[in-house]
């Protein structure tokens, strides 16, 4: 029976070798590059017609700037990391190849842990490569601008604790988002089901939970029945002028996300060790 | 201190015991009970939709069994599969690869999973099924018949004691079936079990000495092969007038029943009344020219076993 340890070592090789994964980062890359490029050359460029370049100053650059680069780094790197979870369960499910893996000795519950937790390291270095990716992009933009604030005026250990707070709250939201996406792929079998669910839960729930926000104070707290308004509140931490919360806050939020993290977590790993695995590729 | 192991050669290889699977109102296996003695090519039949997958599927623990029990050396799929899985090796239907990768990549990332960490058994598996020369390119493009050959190997790479292959010359050319058989029935001449699905009787019938058949979920025949086809035994009969001699034969007691083939009578009763009928025709002034015990074929009892029981389920 293969350990942990070599499931973890074949996931990884197998995460590596599959063209979609450099295919997603590439894509990663360069929606982050090409917007970074954007305001570099508008920056650079004379005035910005209907734009007060100012904003776009406070916008990009540091120290301030980190949260937007952060944030979007966040939600380019959820639809990605939605993406790989998805494949990393349902393509297994798609070839059939689940059956081989297990007809190999690998324990189910084993599996799913080294899984998933390549997709959360992955998620991490989603974020901290999209952070590095902002702190530089940031960087250039000020050189571009006409000179951003001096290195000595934003890199302080407040920046630095700053930067690894919003990457682990980014990291916790885009843990949840892949959870919700293998969990999906395990009960649908299907990759594609997956990442439509997903997918549509990430972006849609966004819209409905904030028309919810906005219809009064009973809408308001159905909102934080849904995973967005727990994680989307988490991540309005992740800002210069951030909301201040009160204890009950934190509670509701806290009870939010481990209600989903827990609920969406036994759904996955009972299904996956007690599943038919035949029925479930029998498409395959 | 450890229970002392059972002699392999003393415990079946598989042993299924009222062995039931439900999908909702439909049984798809129903009390399935025999056993498949170690060292055997056992061939497995039925038509499509029988329950072949099913029940090997419940074999190897992918499919949870409703009821009953599948033992593999005396040890249960479904509560003991590591040890099970230790001993066994498998080919399913459409054997499914990850199609990015070579087949030579494919099957070191399976045998590292498997704890194999030696190269050369891999090779040797290559070897074995014919498949060294293509085995560096990616799964994706291999055909079909390449695809089950890599399947062979992923199942020979452990080693195991017992193969369960579901179709295992499915989309192979003749040269190609004539070779895995070859290969089987080296397999099984070392001592290890194989335990074939196939829906090419003519090979089950060259290559098997054992066979089960199941129809809807049931067995309806298990045994040495000689045995069932046995059962089939027909006595040919070539006769001046056919018709009239078929009509004569019918009313005797102990004709079960006639058919006309090829300008001769196949009749169906005992080998050891076969000159009680000689002595009917002639008598009836019929001029016999042949009269011999025709061993059944395979194809025939099945296709009379699975009718049988359609037939007796329509009814």
């Amino acid at each position: 029976m293969a350990s942990t340890g070599t499931l973890l070592r074949v996931e990884i090789v197998k995460l590596l070798r599959r063209p979609m994964t450099w295919i997603l980062a590439l894509i990663y890359a360069a929606i982050l590059g090409m917007l970074y490029l954007t305001y570099i050359v508008l920056l650079a460029s004379g005035d910005i017609e209907g734009m007060n370049k100012q904003d776009l100053k406070d916008l990009i650059y540091l120290p301030d700037g980190l949260a937007f680069g952060v944030s979007l780094a966040t939600s380019v790197g959820t639809m990605v990391l939605i993406i790989l979870a998805a494949g990393s369960f349902g393509s297994e499910f798609n070839w059939g190849t689940i059956r081989t893996m297990l007809l190999m000795r690998a324990d189910r519950t084993r599996l799913f842990i080294a899984k998933f937790s390549v997709v959360l390291a992955l998620g991490l270095l989603t974020i901290v490569v999209g952070t590095a990716g902002s702190v530089a992009g940031a960087v250039i933009a000020g050189m571009a601008g006409g000179g951003g604030p001096a290195t000595s005026e934003w890199l302080t250990s407040a920046f630095v604790q700053d930067a690894l707070l919003y990457a682990l709250r980014a990291w916790v939201s885009l843990a949840i988002w892949a959870l919700i996406a293998a969990s999906v792929a395990i009960l649908t079998h299907s990759l594609g089901v997956s990442i439509g669910i997903t997918l549509a839960a990430y972006l849609i729930g966004d819209i409905l939970t904030s028309l919810l926000a906005a219809a009064g104070r009973a809408g308001e707290y159905a909102s934080r029945l849904f995973p967005n308004t727990g994680i989307n509140a988490l991540l309005a931490l992740n800002s210069s002028d951030a909301p201040t919360y009160v204890t009950t806050d934190y509670l509701w939020i806290a009870a939010n996300l481990l209600i989903y993290t827990t609920l969406f977590a036994a759904l996955a790993l009972t299904r996956f060790r007690t599943m038919n695995i035949m029925a479930a590729t029998s498409a395959g | 201190m450890q229970a002392p192991q059972p002699q392999a050669s003393q415990v079946p290889a598989i042993e299924l015991r009222g062995l039931t699977k439900r999908f909702k109102e439909f049984t798809a296996v129903d009390a399935l009970t025999f056993s498949v003695p170690s060292g055997s090519i056992y061939g497995f039949l039925g038509p499509n939709g029988a329950g072949k997958t099913t029940t090997i599927g419940m074999l190897l623990g992918l499919t949870p069994p409703d009821a009953g029990s599948a033992l593999i050396f005396g040890h249960d799929s479904a509560r003991e599969l590591p040890a099970v899985l230790a001993r066994t090796g498998a080919l399913l239907e459409r054997p499914s690869f990850y199609p990015y990768l070579s087949g030579r990549r494919n099957l070191a990332l399976l045998a590292r999973v498997a704890g194999i960490n030696d190269a050369n058994v891999i090779e040797h598996a290559l070897q074995q099924v014919g498949l060294t020369e293509r085995a560096d390119a990616t799964f994706n493009g291999y055909s079909q018949g390449m695809r089950q050959r890599l399947g062979l190997a992923a199942a020979l790479i452990t080693e195991p004691d017992l193969l369960i292959l579901d179709e295992p010359t499915n989309g192979l050319d003749p040269a190609g079936q004539r070779e895995i058989q070859a290969l089987l029935r080296e397999i099984a001449a070392a001592g290890r079990t194989v335990f074939v699905s196939s829906h090419l009787l003519h090979e089950v019938q060259e290559l098997c000495s054992h066979v089960a058949i199941i129809d809807h979920g049931k067995l309806v025949a298990a045994g040495p092969l000689a045995e069932i086809l046995a059962s089939g035994e027909r006595l040919l009969l070539r006769v001046d007038r056919p018709d009239e001699a078929a009509a004569l034969l019918r009313g005797l007691p102990a004709v079960r029943d006639v058919v006309l083939s090829d300008g001769r009578l196949v009749v169906d009763a005992p080998s050891e009344r076969a000159a009680d009928l000689n002595r009917a025709l002639v008598q009836a002034g019929f001029a016999v020219s042949e009269l011999r015990p025709r061993e059944g074929e395979l194809e025939e009892r099945f296709l009379a076993l699975t009718r049988h029981e359609a037939s007796a389920e329509g009814a």
